[in-house]
Order: C-alpha cells, then structure tokens, then sequence
C-alpha cells in the first residue's frame, strides 16, 4: 500500500499543490482514518490535485467534496463519483447547505481556502459542528497569519494563528475558575469578523496541535474528554504522603473571582486592543488635522507668496517714486539757485524801496500836518458858523447893526441888512423883533443863554472857552467841575435867580462855591501844565485792601437785591464773590428772576440766594428790585445787577463803612459805585461812561450829592445814584422805593436829595461792569434817555425838529456814505476818526427820498419795518423841513464824533487791527445815537403839540417800538 | 486820565507767557478805563515780528497797545542779567524818554530793562515795581544755585558771592548789580509781589522796604461753572504753559508713561524755539500722551474745560503760575511739584496734591492714585478758591498810579 508521500509523488494527473512538512504530518495524523468509510471536505480546490490525492489515500472514503469560490472548478472531472466539487464561497449559507446536502458531517475538513484570518475563523464557526467526534479538522498554509495582506501580524489580535492560540484556553476551559463561557474568549472574534461560536461545539474541542504553518484541532465528545479523575497508583509515599487521599479525585479550580487578570471582562491584549483601536482614532484625526494644516499651510504659503509678489511690485514703485523724486531735487535745487538769485534781485529793491519809502514818509508827514491845519481850519469855521447862527448872535444882532451904524461901518451895514433881510420874511419881522426887546430888556437880558456866559467867564480868566458839546438835551461841558462852579457864578449874576443866589449865599453855600471855584482853577492848572489828572483828594473814602488799617467786624446785615433774567456764567461768579464778602455780621441775597430760561435759578438757588420768580410780563427796573427789597431782612440794601463784579473781598465792607462812618461831615444816605470797565468792554461804552462821570463830577473822585437846585442839570448831577451797585438804608428805601419803568436810580437820589438827604457816587470803590451792545441798543437807549429827561425835569430843553423823513434820510445816507477807518503805523487813532469827521464835514445829502426805501435798521427789524412805513409817506415831505432836519443831523452826528475823536485821541497812540475794528464800529452806534435822539426830539414835540403834521401818527407808533426791552 | 508806561524784559508780539500776559491784562485794563498806555520792553527775536523800528527801537501795536522795544543786539549778557550797563541801549532810552512824558511807570520786570529804569529814576518818574519772580534778588531768577541746589536768599550778596560766582558774575559784578537793584527797590514808589511766597523772600533781603501782595487775575467771564466729572470717562491730565526744562514737562510724560494707567495727559504749548527739547518731549511720550502746539490765550478755557486736572511739574519755584489759576477758575484741582506758591496754595486750600519736585516715581505713583481714586477729584474741586479778575488786580494798581502821579496820598 503507497503512502501518502508516494502517492504524492507518483501523482500524474490533476495539479495538486501541497508542502512537504504537510505530507509527511498527515501520513501519521491521517493513518487511522485511512482504512475507514471516512467523508472528507477540502476548502480550496484549485485544480483539484489535491481531491484525487485524498481520494486514492482513503479508497474506502464515501465522498470527498471540494469546495471553491473559483467557478472554474465546476468543470473538474474526476475519475470516480466519490469526489465531489462544490463552487462558491464557502462561508455563506448556499454554499454550506450544498455542501451539507452532500455529506451531513465529515471525519476530515482541510482548510486550505483564501488563508486570510477572517475565512479561516469563519469556517471554523461555520464548518467546525459538522466534523464528527474524534474527526480532525486542519488548517494550512498558517504562515499567512503573519502577512498584512492576510489579514495578519505577529501580534495582530485578529489573526488567525491568534486566533487558533485562544482555542487553547476554550480547551482548559475547566480550570479558569469563574463561571464564565468559552465564547465569551472568543468575543472579540466574534465582533470583528462578524461570526458567532456555538458554546456546545466549542466544548469538544479536544486537542490542537501546532506544526509549521499548520494546525490540527481534534474533536471529541466532551463527555469523555476533560481532565477525568485522578489516578494515583503506587504504595510508597515517603516524601509526600498526602497525596494518596487524591486517588479518584477530579481536579477543582480555586475561585479566580476576584483575580483581576481573570475577572476583566477583557483580555489585556483587548484592552491593549481597545487604546490602540483609540489612539488609532486620534492617530487619525491627527492625521486629519495635520492634514487640515498643511492645506491650510499651503494656503499661507500661497498667500506670502502673493504678499510677497506685492511686496516687490511696491518696492518697484518705491524705487520708481526714489527716482522721481530725485529727479525732483534736482529741479529744487535748480529752483532754489533761480530763488536765490530772485533774492538777490528783490534785496536791490528793497534796498530802492527802502530809499523811495523814506522819501514817501516825509511827504506823508507833510500832508497830514497840511491835513491837520486844514481840519484846523474846518472846526474854526464849522464854529464861526455855529457862533453866527447862535441864538445870541441873532439877537444881538439888532445891537450889532445899531454899533455898526453909529460908526457908519456902512458895507458891514449893507451885509448885515442883506442877510437880515434873507432871514426874516419881512423888515416889518425884524421891526417887530427888535420893537419886543427894546419893550422887555430884562427878557432879552434872560435869553443869554449859560454857554454865553461860560464863555465870558472863562475869556476873562484868560483861559480858552472850554469845548461844549452840542448835545440835543442841552449843554454839557466836560470839565464837569468847571461847569458847576460857571453854574453857580451864572446863577449869581443871573437876574432871575438872584434871590436864589443870596440864599445861597446866607445858607453857607458860600464856601462850596468858592471851593469849587478853588477845584476849577488849580484843575486849569493842572491841564495846562501836565497830562496828569485833577491832584486833590477828592475821595470819601479808599478801598479797604488798599489800606493796612484794621477792618473791625461791621455789625451789620446787608441784603443785597439782584433782578435776572438768563444771567449766564457771570451771575455765578457775582454770587460766588458776593459769598466772599467780608467784614459783615451778615449778608443775604435776594434773587428776583423774571422768568430765565437758562440755569439763573438754580445757580441762585444752589448758592443759597432766597429767589423770588416773577413773570417776564410784570418785570419793571422798579418793581422788580422793589420785590426783591419787601423780602430783605438786613439793616442796608444793596441794588446791583447780574454781570456786575465786585472789586476785593471787602468792598461791600468798603461801602457799608463809608455809609456807616463816613469821613467828613453829615450821614450819607445812600452810595452808588462808579463804574470800572471791564477787560473786554468797548470803546464807544467807555467814551460814553467817561463823559458821564465828568458829567458827574465822580471820574477821578467820589461826588457827594445834595440837593442845591432844581434844574435838571443840578438835579441830575447832585441826584445820580446807580444801581449797578447802590447801597442804602433799608429803613430809608421802604419810604421810598423806586420809582417810574427806568432811570429809578436817579429818581429816587433827586427824591432823596430834595428831602435833604446825602447820597454819593463813589469811585474810590468801583464795581466791575461794563458793555459790549449792538448798535440798535444804543439807538433805543438814547431815545429813552430823552424821553425820560423830558418826563422828569420840566426845564429840559429839545430842539424843535421839523421832519421824521429829514432824520431819516440823514442816518441811511449818512449810513451808507461811512468812510472805514483802516489800520496805519503813520496815523494816530483820533488823527484817522478826526478825517473820518473832516470826510462828513463835506458830505451833502441827495435831494432824493430813494434812500429812505433803503433805510438802515441798525440791527433790529421792527424799526426797519416802521421806516419802511415812514417812507411811504414820502408824498408828504416839505423839502425845506427835510433840509433842515438833515443839517441838524449831521451837526449832531458830528458833534458825538468830535467827542468820541476827544476821548480816543486821549488814550489810544496807535491804530492796530482790532481798535480799527472797534472805532468803525463805534461810529456807527453814534450814528445810531444820534437817529434815537432826533426821533425822541420829535416824538417829544408831537406829545407836546409843538408838530402837528401827517406823520403825527407814526411818529408816536415808535415809542412802544423803542422803549421795550430797554 | 493818566499816561503809563509798562516795562517788561520781553512782550508781545514775540512772547506771549505768564509774565507777558499779565502785563497785557493789566495794560489793556487800564486803557478801557481812560488811561494811555505803553509798554517798553526788549526784542529777543529780530525784527521780523515787529512792524517797524525809530529811532533805534522797534514798534508794534497789539490790541491798541503801543509797543516800544529794544533791541537785544544792542548789549551783552553781563547787561541782561543787571550787571552791567549798555551805553548805546542807554542813550536810545534816553532820548525815548525826551520824546515821550508818563506820570508813572510800571515795572512788570527789569531784566534787561535796567537801563530804562536807571533813567527813570534820574527823570523822577514814579514808578511801581512788581516781582513776579526774583530776579531783583538773583542773577540766576530762579533761586536754583549754579550746583542746582536751591537757595534760600543772597544773604546781602554773600551766597551769591561764594556759591554762584562763574565767568559771568563775577565778585566785581554781583557787587554792582546787588547796589544796582537795591536801589531800584528803594527808590520805587510801591513794591508788590505776585505772591506771599515771593514777598517772604524779599522781605528777607529787605527788612526796611513794603511790600505789597497782590496775585495776578484772570479773565474769570471766560470760565463757565465747573461741573462734576463724569466718573465713566478716563481722566485726563493736563498742562498748559511754556514747554521748558525749568517747567519739568519731561518728568511729567514720563511719570505717566511709567504710571501706566488707562488715562490721557495732554500738554499744550510753546517751546519757543527749543527744537532739541521739544523733540525730546515727543520721543519720551508714549500712549496716551498728546503734546499741541500753543494756542490763543481766548482758547485756554475750552482747552482746560477737557482737562479733570492740572498738572505743574516745575523744577525751580514757582512764584504764582497763572496757568495754573486758569486752572482753578476753570474747576481744576491741581497736582504740582512741592515746591514754590503753587505748593503752598494747592496744601493750604487742600485743592490737589503736591508731589516731590522732579521726583519720576513719585508723580508716577501720584498719577496712579488719582486715577485709582477718581473721587478724590471731586473732592479737591470743592475745595478750589475763588479766582480775582484780570480787573481786581488791575484797579488795585489804578489806585498806587494814582497815589504815585500825586503828591496828595489818595490812602
């Protein structure tokens, strides 16, 4: 009988493919199966050498079947029937059940299929049931189980050689002592592949054998298999005698329970598994990541490299932009060679220039002294003509001619009689006139007006007549101290006041006459021999810091009375500083607002001031500082008003101290600050305000006022109070009050003074105040000064005005025929106002009413709308009359110029940009000035009856125009 | 009405600082009260600022006032500093002063000037001295010896003569000028400083002589009421005035560099020509710091307005500081060096914080403590004096003019 081996080797027909070490094994491993009806199956058929081999070695097999996937093995032909041939891949069902329908269970199943670890575990699960007891089931070609491709590895957990490794622990399953099942080692198996293992056939397993890249797992009843008893034979136990008692025994596994390398649930090779299984997760989503990155990397890379590209195309233009630039400094350089060579140039002329300028200079100089004797020229003739239309001049005139004729000056006869004769409508007028005087010397005698008889005082102390300004509320002189003494010598050798004058004389006035007088010659002096003003100590008192002397507590209260209306960012300061006073028991301050809609109450209120609110309707410059005093609770007043400023911390002290202890005789009523400019004020206020305190006699020193006379420059001199800053008796003011809508601070000092009271304007303590107003301020201010001074004093004298439309047509033409002064290094200030005036002197007004239409509003448009109607009455206008009226104008305007030219040319030397600004624009509120002084002239004569005309009506339209807000 | 003439070392339209300013002030004042005004002063900067020259000084006209100046050329630094006379300087005054008649002359400064007021002096004008720093005391103006310690007095020379003593001033000299201006102070009709704390230096020197205080004004309308800061905002530090070493700019940008705190520090004015140091200011700021040019004295309270409070970190002694009254019209409290009036003024009224003169770590950690405690802000406002006016100050100098002009005594 052959072999296997020689079978192998005599084999001629179909290609059997097996290794030597298979042979020679299954010689040993299969010689017990070789004589039997045996049933074997190959997996893996190929060309079917290998069947026929099976097929002579067990010539008594009942069937050999072959199994494969290649459907080329269905045409196999063999030379007997037992051999059977199924194709198709053996792990699937069809297949398994062919395979079944042909043989139910095998002795002998080969593996010899695709060898990859996921079949050869399969088939096990799926073909191992069907191997009998005892039966062999093999596996070759194991080798595989270390190759990737197979599925395979040394330690790949998954192969089959692992796998057939496990089967060894299925084998002791007896001895893991824990109850747990043989599938359950398999587990991990099962969950790769996909297969299930039967626990009852698992229990068969009865050996495995491992040759070279083969297995041989033998299958055996497991009723018979295990471990069995234990047999102990032999009688001599000397060493270890314990062992006899085991005889028969069967063997018994401790607990493993709590052993932790038996109760995990996995292997540690499948824990192993399981991290790497994980650390493979994340190896590959790193994977993924870097990935990402380098994409993103790539991006970057891409992008620097267009950044980079940028770059050098910028670096390019950079270079271009070097070169051209260059280029261009060349071209400078060229350009500054050519602008030195223009400096050069232009030197030279400078140089010329320089020669040409100086000799420009001295013509200049020359033309304005020329310039200058003409103004000269023209004031002398502007005053001859006023002298000669004086109302002296025409009633001496009579005289004159009578003189003349008695020294037979005929041709100066001749004139006077022609000109008499122009005058007059008729000789019977001048007959007549002279007739009256000669009826009534005494009346012609009183017709001398004061400023001839200023003017003869001050001829006969031999000093040049004191320069009047003509202002339409009558004379007023600048030295106001000169003025007051003529005043009295006037009064003395006035015969109608000569009863007056003795009781001046018997009541001790005397001496302040003489004074006076004293003042006004020691003041000539003064003028004559230095620029200094007046030497004498004039003052009542001095500010308290200015003095060293102690400043006792004043025990007294003052309350000081503020009317508001928005009073801004100054009001807070004024109260801050009224806070500050010192040297008082006390002081309170009483707000009264007329409805601010600013923070003005607040400010008060926060500051601790008792504010009283009273509608806007119902303010008055009286009441309102009348409500304020019935809430006042000190023992003196203080009026002033919401953007006056006091000087030091003691003034208020200042002014109790000169009301309480005065120096010198007699208690003072009441005092009043003068006050002192402010940094930023105007030089038109500040003209105005120095006029007005030379009016006062209070520029240069304190003025006590009493009461020495009626008229009203008496009154108002002695009487002015201000209420900028007036202090006073409480118990006085509550018997007197203020008075009337406006001026009530010179109202209530004349009442006072009347009733023989002392009051003072004291400049020694000034208050911070002063203004910066618009034009149409100054316009409506002075119509309601004039409205005023005639409301209150019966003497105030106006002159008679004949037409609105003069006035009017004189202020727009005149307007609009302004010269602008410009600034100059070569003119002084009042050397460039006086050619503005000299400029005016020449100015004759168009005999046309067009200019009217185009009347000037100065800023406030109701007026414009009034002039507006004013010109349609134009039909109306009596050409002598308008002629008239704009003659009076323009001596009027001219007349406030000169004196505005007087103040400027004593304080400015030099005519810079911004003085520039300020005399043009303070020309033309003198030129307002002057319009709100012609229309209350004429308002005045309409009221009185004096002008009865077709602009009657208009004329008193306008005073409700002009007095509101002022 | 008066004629007067206001000298001072240098004006406008060349410098416009705080000694310059008042003077302005002061001047303008009392020309809008009927007064004529000049002002001599000494031209630093060549004629380009000026509008022309006669008779060897150089003409202006700023805001009506009429400027007469010398030229700076005409003499050396002997000179400048009132050691030495310039006969040519000398002469051109002279024959100044035959052209133009004052009743009283206002001396706002003498350096350079000394000449002008030697021939007032010989004329028998009256005149009034006002000592805004002290320079009539020491060459050096500051007190700040020429080791940079500071000195309490000349002593009648004798400090000078032993620790201040150079090529310039030599024994000879301080002698000359000490003689000088103890003439000029006693010869001076009234002497008024701007401070107690120059007052008490003078006094010192000068036992014998009066003098008057009066602090400078400032044009209080400008400033609206300070209003409380809103706690939300970052704070913002300012500075307004000459950007100089004297005035310690560089110790303060660099105290709130290394401060480092989420704040502003803004600096505002004129170098006056000192580039290097300007430069110097640019590079040491850092985030935060905003370094402007100078900018019209109408502009300084809406300037200040965006400050929350003021810094003056000056190395000498301040004598009053009108930025910093600016300041305190505005609702500023003050951080300032610990030294001089402002010092004192700013402890006295508890109104800011004093700190270390040029002390870098301390204005630091100043600067750190104020923005870590914003309340304390609030605080020192409450506490900020009441500011005089431009005109309280000026009618307090009508008053000595008047009683200078006059033989009677007006008090």
């Amino acid at each position: 009988m052959k072999t296997l081996d020689q079978i192998t080797s005599d084999h001629r027909e179909k290609v059997a493919d097996k290794w030597a070490s298979y042979i020679r094994e299954y010689e040993h491993l299969f010689a017990p199966f070789r004589d039997e009806p045996v049933a074997i199956l190959e997996v893996g058929v190929q060309n079917g050498g290998s069947l026929e081999l099976w097929g002579e070695y067990f010539a008594r097999a009942t069937v050999v079947v072959g199994c494969d996937i290649d459907p080329a093995c269905e045409s196999l032909q063999f030379k007997t029937d037992r051999i059977h041939v199924v194709t198709g891949d053996a792990n699937t069902a069809q297949c398994a059940r062919r395979i079944a329908a042909i043989s139910q269970s095998f002795d002998i199943i080969i593996d010899d299929g695709s060898h990859t670890s996921r079949d050869i575990i399969a088939l096990f699960s799926r073909y191992f049931g069907l191997l009998k007891d005892d039966g062999l089931y093999v596996v070759e070609d194991l080798h595989c189980s270390y190759w990737k491709d197979y599925e395979g590895g040394l330690f790949y957990p998954y192969s089959s050689t692992s796998f057939l490794k496990a089967l060894t622990d299925i084998l002791n399953h007896e001895h893991w002592g824990i109850p747990r099942q043989r599938r359950e080692l398999l587990i991990k198996y099962s969950d790769h592949y996909g297969v299930d293992f039967d626990e009852d056939v698992l229990a068969h397993i009865h050996s495995i054998t491992f040759f070279n890249s083969l297995c041989v797992i033998q299958k055996a009843n497991h009723r018979s298999g295990g471990l069995g008893r234990r047999r102990v034979t032999g009688n001599e136990a000397n060493v270890y005698g314990e062992i006899l008692p085991l005889m028969g025994s069967k063997s018994v596994s401790p607990d493993q329970e709590m052993e932790p390398w038996t109760r995990y649930a996995f292997s540690s090779e499948e824990q192993l598994i399981s991290r790497i299984n994980e650390l493979d997760m994340s190896r590959h989503e790193l994977e993924r990541r870097i990935e990402e990155l380098s994409q993103s990397l790539l991006g970057g890379a891409g992008q620097l490299d267009a950044l980079r590209t940028t770059l050098a195309a910028r670096d390019d233009e950079l270079d271009k932009l070097r070169n051209a630039l260059s280029a261009r400094d060349g071209e400078l350089d060229e350009l500054r060679t050519a602008l030195r060579a223009r400096d050069g140039a232009l030197e030279s002329f400078g140089q010329r220039l320089a020669a040409t300028t100086g000799e420009v200079l001295t013509l200049r100089r020359a033309l304005t002294m020329r310039e200058g004797q003409m103004a000269e020229y023209a004031n002398r003739s502007a005053l001859l003509d006023r002298l000669l239309a004086s109302r002296s001049m025409r009633m001496t005139r009579p005289f004159r001619f009578v003189g003349r004729l008695l020294r037979g000056e005929w041709s100066l006869v001749l004139a006077g009689l022609r000109s008499t004769l122009g005058r007059y409508p008729s000789i019977a007028g001048v007959i007549a006139r002279a007739a009256a005087m000669i009826r009534n010397p005494k009346a012609a005698l009183r017709s001398l007006t004061m400023r001839h008889i200023v003017r003869a005082a001050n001829m006969m102390r031999g000093r040049p007549p004191p320069q009047f300004i003509s202002l339409e509320s009558g004379s007023r002189l600048r030295h106001n101290s000169s003025f007051m003494t003529i005043v009295h010598l006037a009064k003395l050798f006035n015969a109608r006041n000569a009863r007056k004058a003795i009781t001046y004389l018997r009541s001790g006035q005397l001496r302040l006459l003489l004074a006076r007088a004293r003042d006004l010659f020691i003041q000539t002096k003064s003028t004559h021999s230095s620029c200094s003003p007046s030497r004498d100590d004039g003052y009542l008192t001095s500010h308290p810091e200015l003095t060293s002397a102690p400043k006792p507590l004043l025990d007294t209260v003052v309350s000081v009375v503020i009317p508001t209306y928005n009073g801004g960012p100054e009001f807070y300061w004024l109260i801050r500083k009224l806070r500050q006073q010192k040297g008082l028991r006390g002081i309170e301050i009483i707000v009264v607002d007329s409805g601010s809609t600013d923070d003005t109450t607040i400010v008060a209120g926060t500051l601790g001031c008792k504010v009283i609110c009273i509608p806007k309707a119902q303010f008055s410059h009286s009441f309102s500082r009348n409500r304020g005093a019935e809430e006042a609770r000190g023992d003196l007043l203080l009026f002033t008003v919401q953007d006056a400023h006091p000087i030091g911390d003691y003034w208020l002290y200042g002014l109790a101290l000169c009301l309480l202890q005065p120096r010198g005789e007699g208690r003072l009523t009441a005092v009043s600050c003068t006050e002192y400019s402010r940094y930023d004020s105007e030089v038109l206020y500040d003209a105005l305000i120095n006029t007005h305190y030379n009016f006062l006699a209070c520029r240069d020193r304190d003025r006590v006022g009493v009461f020495i006379g009626g008229t009203q420059i008496e009154l108002r001199t002695q009487g002015q109070l201000s209420d900028v800053a007036c202090l006073i008796h409480r118990d006085v003011f509550d018997k007197y009050k203020f008075e009337g809508r406006y001026a009530e601070d010179l109202t209530l000092g004349i009442r006072l003074i009347r009733d023989g009271h002392r009051i003072a304007m004291l400049s020694s303590i000034p208050v911070i105040h002063s203004h910066r107003r618009p034009a149409d301020y100054y316009l409506r201010r002075v119509f309601v000064d004039v409205l005023f001074l005639a409301d209150i004093f019966p003497d105030f004298v106006f002159p008679q005005l004949d037409s609105i439309q003069g006035a009017l047509i004189a202020a727009s033409t005149l307007y609009k025929a302004l010269p602008k002064v410009m600034p100059s290094v070569d003119v002084s200030p009042d050397q460039a106002l006086r050619l503005v005036i000299k400029k005016l002197q020449r100015w004759t007004p168009p005999n046309t009413n067009e200019h009217l239409r185009e009347q000037e509003d100065f800023g406030f448009p109701p007026f414009g709308s009034w002039v507006a109607r004013v010109a349609g009455t134009t039909r109306n206008m009596n050409p002598a009359s308008v002629e008239q009226s704009v003659s009076r104008f323009k001596a009027a305007f001219l007349g406030r110029l000169s004196e505005l030219e007087s103040y400027i040319g004593g304080v400015y030397s030099t005519l810079d940009g911004s003085l520039t600004s300020e005399i043009n624009d303070a020309v033309e509120k003198t030129l307002a000035m002057t319009l709100g002084a012609q229309i209350a002239f004429l308002y005045l004569a309409v009221k009185s009856g004096t002008h009865i005309d077709a602009d009657s009506g208009l004329v008193m339209e306008v005073r409700d125009l002009l007095v509101e807000g002022v | 009405m008066m004629r007067i003439l206001y000298i001072v070392h240098q004006f406008l339209p060349e410098f416009a600082t705080g000694t310059e300013r008042v003077t302005m002030n002061i001047a303008r004042t009392q020309q809008r009260n009927g007064h004529s005004v000049d002002v001599l002063t000494c031209s630093m900067r060549g004629p380009s600022y000026w509008h022309g020259e006669e008779r060897g000084l150089r003409l202006a006209a700023v805001e009506g006032l009429r400027i007469f100046a010398l030229p700076r050329e005409l003499f050396g630094n002997a000179t400048e500093f009132g050691m030495d006379s310039s006969a040519k300087a000398a002469s051109i005054i002279s024959k100044f002063f035959n052209r133009n008649t004052y009743d009283v002359v206002h001396v706002m400064h003498p350096m350079r000037m000394l000449d002008a007021i030697d021939i007032i002096a010989s004329r028998a004008i009256p005149y009034i001295i006002t000592l805004t720093d002290f320079f009539a005391l020491c060459w050096r103006i500051n007190l700040k010896r020429l080791d940079a310690s500071f000195c309490d007095g000349p002593k009648g020379g004798r400090a000078c003569n032993s620790l201040c003593v150079d090529h310039l001033a030599t024994h000879d000299r301080l002698a000359s000028r000490l003689h000088r201006l103890t003439a000029v102070m006693s010869n001076a009709t009234d002497i008024v400083a701007c401070s107690d704390f120059v007052a008490e230096v003078f006094r010192r020197e000068y036992p014998d002589l009066t003098i008057r205080v009066r602090g400078h004004g400032v044009e209080l309308p400008l400033y609206e009421p300070a209003m409380r800061r809103n706690n939300q905002n970052s704070i913002v530090f300012g500075y307004i005035g000459t950007l100089s070493e004297a005035k310690g700019i560089h110790v303060l940008i660099e105290a709130f560099k290394y401060a480092e705190v989420e704040a502003r520090l803004e600096i505002v004015g004129s170098s006056y020509g000192n580039d290097e140091f300007l430069a110097r200011l640019h590079a040491l700021s850092g985030p935060g710091v905003r370094i402007h040019d100078a900018i019209e004295h109408r502009d300084i309270p809406r300037a200040l307005k965006s400050y929350d409070i003021f810094c003056l970190p000056s190395l000498v002694p301040e004598t009053f500081s009108l930025a910093l009254h600016e300041g305190f019209a505005a609702g500023l409290p003050a951080l300032v060096s610990d030294t001089g009036w402002p010092a004192r003024e700013v402890e006295t009224a508890a109104c800011g914080k004093t700190v270390p003169v040029g002390d870098v770590k301390a204005w630091s950690e100043a600067i750190r403590d104020i923005v870590r405690h914003p309340d304390m802000l609030g605080q020192w406002q409450n506490n900020i004096p009441l500011q005089a006016r431009i005109e309280e100050e000026s009618f307090f100098y009508d008053q000595l003019y008047r009683r200078a002009s006059s033989n009677a005594a007006v008090f």
